[in-house]
This record gives C-alpha cells, sequence and structure tokens, in this order.
C-alpha cells in the first residue's frame, strides 16, 4: 500500500470516528452550556444505545429497526432522569449534580454489566452495509463506515437547521448565553431543558446503535467516550455546536494518526493537544470569552 | 480547652487505645478487613481534605493512591533489604510531588473543569501503568513480600503476620491524621476554608488562594499515597486495580456515604463500606449497583452522610418533629 493511500484511509477512519464523537459530544456541550452540568452519565447512554442494539437484533428485530427504536428508548431514559433525579439536584448545586451524573454513570453501568456480562458482543452490519467500496485505484473501504459518516453529516444538518432556523433552538441557543434572563422573559427553561437534555440523550444514543457494528457493544465504551468527549469539549469551548464539530474532527484525526505513529500511546497526543488549546485559549476555541 | 473538648479527646483516646487491642480479639481473616478499613478511611480523608475542607471536587484522586502503591510495590520489588518505613514515607513523598504536577495544571480550572482534568490525569497515569509494561507488569501486576521493620534501636520486628501489620499500619495512619487534624486548625487550615466559603473576598483580603490550594492539594496526594503504599503492603500485590477509575470513584462514594462535614466522617464511610463489601461480596456480584444506588439516595436525600446520625442536631430536630406530631400540630 501506497504511502498516500495509507495516509488517505487513515485521514478518512479519522474523520469517520470524529462524527461519531461530535454525535456523542454535542448533547453534552448544550447540556453544559445550557445548565452548566457536565452530564456524566452520557457516556452510559452511548453505551446503553449499543447494548440496547445488540438486545434488539438478538430479539429477532433487523438493524434498520433498531436504529429506529434504541435511539427513543435511550432518550426516554434520559428523560426519566432529568425529571425526577436531576432536577432535584438542580437546587443541590453543581457538585452534587455532577457526583448525581457520576453515581447514575456508574449504576447504570452496573446495569449493563448485569444484564450483558462483561464479555463485548459483537453486532452485525446488516448485509447492504458489509461489505467494501473502491475508493480509488484499488483501494478498499469499508460500507459501513461510509454509512456512519453520512448518517452524522444528517444529523449536524439537522441539527444546524433546528438550532439557527426554528425558534426552540433560538430559544436553546439563548439560554446557553444566559438562561435566567431567557426564564424571567416567559419561556420555560427547564421544560425546554429537559427536552434538551432528552434529545441529546437520543443523540448519544444514536451514536451508539450506529457505532455497535465497527466497535463492538463492550462495557468500557462509555467510559472511553466520555474522555474524548472530555477533550472536545475542553477543545471546543463549551456550548457551541461547531466547536464540537471541528474539536471532534481533530480528535478523531489526532487519534486515528497517533495509531499509525505511536500505537501505544495515542492518549498522550490528545493530552498534548488539549495542552496546546488549554494554553492558547483557555476557554475553548469557540468558547465565549468572560 | 472547655470541658467538652476534654470529652472528646478522652472519647478519642479510648478509640485508639481500643483500636490497638483489635488484634487481641479477632481473627486473621477479620485483622486482614480492618487493616483494609484503616487505609481506606486514611484514603477517604485525604480525598475529603480537598472536598469538604477545600471545597475542590477531584476525580482523580485514585491516581495519587495508584503512585504511592506502585512506588512501594517497585521500591520493594527492585531494591532488596530497603527499610519499609523509610519506603512508605517515600511513597508518600512520590505522591506528594506528582499531586504538585497535577495541581499546578489542575487547580488554574475551577469546578466541573478541575474534577475533568485531574481525572484525565488518573487516566494518562492508568495508562502509563497499563502499557508500561517491563516496568509495571501491566495486567498482571507486581507481587511484592511485606520485609521486616528495621528500627534503630529496638531491632528487626517481622511484619509477616497480619496481627503486626495492623499495628504498623495502624501507628503510621494515627501519626498522619494527627498531623493533618493539626494543620487544618492552624491558620493555613482557616484559610483553606476560607477560600472554600469565598474565595473572591479571600483574594481581596490577601490570601494567595492559589497557592494555598496547591499546597492543599500537595499534602491531600501525600496522605493518598501513605495510604496506597499501606495497601500495596497490606495486600502484598499490586495490580491496575489500584490506579483505575474505580478507585477514585471508590473514595467519593466512601466521602459522600459516610459524610463529608466532620474530620472522621469519611473514615465511617470507609468502614461501612469495606464491611458491607465483604459482605455483600459473598451473597451477590451486584454489590457495587447497590453501592452506587445508596450513593445516589446520599447525594440525593441525605447530605450530612451517615456520621450526620451522631450530630445533636439531627436528633433534636427529629425529636421536636416527633413532638409536634404528638401534639397533633403542624410543624
Amino acid at each position: 500500500m501506497s504511502i498516500i493511500a495509507m495516509v488517505s484511509i487513515q485521514f478518512i477512519h479519522g474523520i469517520v470516528y470524529g462524527m461519531l464523537l461530535f454525535l456523542v459530544a454535542a448533547g453534552l456541550t448544550l447540556v453544559l452550556g445550557m445548565m452548566n452540568v457536565l452530564n456524566l452519565a452520557h457516556g452510559a447512554f452511548y453505551m446503553l444505545g449499543a447494548y440496547i442494539t445488540f438486545a434488539l437484533i438478538e430479539g429477532g428485530l433487523g438493524f434498520w429497526p433498531a436504529l429506529a427504536i434504541a435511539p427513543i428508548i435511550v432518550g426516554v431514559i434520559g428523560l426519566l432522569i432529568e425529571k425526577f433525579l436531576m432536577s432535584r439536584a438542580h437546587d443541590l448545586g453543581h457538585f452534587h449534580e455532577l457526583l448525581l451524573t457520576f453515581g447514575l454513570f456508574y449504576i447504570l453501568l452496573e446495569i449493563t454489566r448485569w444484564i450483558w456480562g462483561n464479555v463485548p458482543q459483537s453486532v452485525n452490519a446488516p448485509a447492504i452495509l458489509s461489505g467494501s467500496f473502491y475508493l480509488f485505484a484499488g483501494e478498499m473501504y469499508p460500507t459501513y463506515r461510509l454509512f456512519v459518516f453520512i448518517v452524522a453529516i444528517v444529523i449536524l444538518i439537522g441539527l444546524v437547521i433546528t438550532m439557527n432556523k426554528t425558534r426552540i433552538g433560538i430559544l436553546i441557543r439563548a439560554s446557553v448565553l444566559d438562561s435566567e434572563m431567557v426564564n424571567l422573559l416567559g419561556v420555560n427553561v427547564p421544560l425546554l431543558f429537559l427536552l434538551v437534555f432528552g434529545a441529546g440523550a437520543a443523540l448519544a444514543g444514536l451514536a451508539g446503535v450506529i457505532a455497535a457494528p465497527f466497535l463492538c457493544a463492550y462495557t468500557a465504551m462509555g467510559m472511553d467516550i466520555l474522555m474524548d468527549c472530555f477533550a472536545v469539549i475542553v477543545i471546543g469551548g463549551f456550548g457551541s455546536i461547531w466547536g464540537a464539530l471541528i474539536a471532534a474532527l481533530m480528535i478523531g484525526l489526532v487519534q486515528s494518526f497517533g495509531v499509525l505513529l505511536i500505537p501505544q500511546f495515542t492518549l498522550v497526543l490528545v493530552f498534548a493537544l488539549m495542552a496546546a488549546v488549554f494554553i492558547v485559549k483557555p476557554r475553548g476555541l469557540f468558547g465565549a470569552s468572560e | 480547652m472547655s470541658k467538652k473538648s476534654y470529652i472528646y479527646l478522652g472519647l478519642i483516646c479510648a478509640g485508639i487505645i481500643c483500636l490497638f487491642l483489635v488484634p487481641l480479639f479477632t481473627s486473621e481473616a477479620q485483622i486482614i478487613i480492618i487493616t483494609e478499613m484503616l487505609y481506606f478511611s486514611l484514603f477517604a480523608i485525604s480525598f475529603n481534605l480537598l472536598f469538604g475542607y477545600g471545597g475542590l471536587l477531584p476525580f482523580g484522586h485514585g491516581g495519587l493512591f495508584g503512585i504511592g502503591a506502585y512506588t512501594t510495590a517497585l521500591i520493594l520489588s527492585n531494591i532488596t533489604g530497603f527499610n519499609v518505613l523509610l519506603c512508605v514515607i517515600l511513597s508518600g513523598v512520590a505522591a506528594f510531588l506528582a499531586g504538585g504536577f497535577i495541581g499546578f495544571f489542575a487547580l488554574r480550572l475551577k469546578g466541573t473543569f478541575f474534577a475533568l482534568l485531574t481525572f484525565a490525569f488518573q487516566m494518562f497515569l492508568f495508562a502509563i501503568a497499563f502499557k508500561w509494561r517491563p516496568v509495571t507488569g501491566g495486567e498482571d501486576g507486581i507481587g511484592v513480600l511485606r520485609p521486616d521493620l528495621h528500627l534503630p534501636l529496638i531491632g528487626d520486628i517481622s511484619l509477616a503476620s497480619p496481627g503486626t501489620f495492623y499495628i504498623f499500619a495502624l501507628i503510621i495512619i494515627i501519626v498522619v491524621l494527627a498531623l493533618c487534624y493539626w494543620l487544618l486548625h492552624t491558620p493555613f487550615g482557616n484559610s483553606i476554608t476560607c477560600i472554600k466559603v469565598n474565595e473572591e473576598r479571600s483574594t481581596f483580603l490577601g490570601y494567595r488562594t492559589y497557592l494555598s490550594q496547591l499546597i492543599l492539594f500537595c499534602i491531600a496526594s501525600f496522605m493518598a499515597g501513605i495510604a496506597g503504599s499501606l495497601y500495596t503492603l497490606a495486600s502484598e500485590y499490586v495490580s491496575l486495580e489500584a490506579i483505575n477509575v474505580d478507585i477514585s470513584f471508590t473514595a467519593i462514594m466512601m466521602t459522600f456515604i459516610g459524610g463529608a462535614g466532620a474530620f472522621l466522617g469519611p473514615a465511617l464511610g470507609a468502614s461501612f463500606y469495606v464491611v458491607v463489601q465483604s459482605w455483600l461480596s459473598n451473597l451477590t456480584d451486584r454489590w457495587l449497583l447497590i453501592m452506587g444506588i445508596l450513593f445516589v439516595l446520599m447525594v440525593l436525600y441525605m447530605d450530612g452522610g451517615l456520621i450526620s446520625i451522631f450530630k445533636k442536631e439531627n436528633y433534636e430536630r427529629w425529636r421536636r418533629k416527633r413532638n409536634n406530631r404528638s401534639a397533633g400540630s403542624k410543624p
């Protein structure tokens, strides 16, 4: 394989993983921007998406119904958590919220281990997506990763339109800037937050569904993606969709080329990138200045 | 000193004497569990030093525990005849230095970001322990033997039996905790609380808040390192379990279950945790789930933790409520 082909394939790998990461980080960054809560349970939503897909496919439903059902289930779990647990912790302060989401992450992880065990579960992609296609001059590329990319692009376009063109999107952006003021103007911000929380959970679930066939469903996946999401938020600045997109792509590329250069310590590279951004712009590339 | 504080002093002395007498009345298996309670108490108190006193919430405190544990294992497995006491202290110093490095960066951030940056550092340490197989043994870990304790005037004392090791660990922990308690009641300790309550005002009063917090972070790291070192000595083995994310979460759970508002609250939480763990893990594999649920309930409904049961005002509130109910009037 020539150098150019190898580099370009790693490049596409990086972009695909970056888009997947973006799906998870988008919900997280919006929740963080609106309520100043870093929802650690978000990683667990992603993991649940993958495991529910596995269960649905085992149960006889195909991949396509699972793609529609699993995010809805995860979204409902997210809504219930916000409605009955998180909303209580909002009055207790940020540390309590953070600790609560950490506790919830653990509980969801333990329940997953209980039901599905510790062994990674492989999920088969549908036949139409399981082959490869010719990328260029004799280089093959798995179709499934292209599918992941397309789904992420569709979601991205949907998000951008929602955030910029609809009333609810404008309200969300206003709440990221100053949720107290929006609340005073007569908007039901807690309800809005509930919706964003649920939608974010569903997006993380969707990312879990489409990640399942090419990364497997395993119990550490939540923690893995959470670490990357944290890097995305530090680099992108919180509450910013575009920041999350750019940062997710950067992390994806750094990881895929890092595997090529120093396979043992890709984490070091992500770390170095984070440190560099942190020194130059402490509030992230797209973060609002204080 | 007032009459009340004499009573407390007496109670604490009685408690310490009881702790020294414990090996006379218990079996070896029980003494191992009690030793585990001790070093986890130290670890949880070191976490609470940051959380309860300093108002900082680190998610990566287990990384410093791990540094202590691995330092001890590396010293004992590579250098024969090294003094155990010196080894424990060196592990603390190693964690102190690492804490200084981590704190130097992490303390520039506040709240959630501080929590996550320490967490990221821990992931980093975990990755080193996991991947640097020639030194850390990766998933296999390092086995060590508990060497004899050399004391200058008394001679060699064998630590091989759990009973003598318990006394050894107990003395170290009491000394460290006494120093820590004393430190919290110096002007430095007061300034830490002052910064927790209102950092902006403390700055205006002339405190260098960053420096104070950094010192506190280093001290808490030192204590966590000592706890980690005792962990390695007690189990005569160290593996990834000592440095992974679960160990940080264990400290947070112990602190919250026990109560972050009192100096010995986390110790109560750690003891409770270890006992329930050894009891529940015989019954079910899902004891972590039960602990997680208990933790969430504590965060949501019982802020003071278990130790608040012993607090006088809670008892009085409860009695008032009961009196109101019996009198038929609404509170």
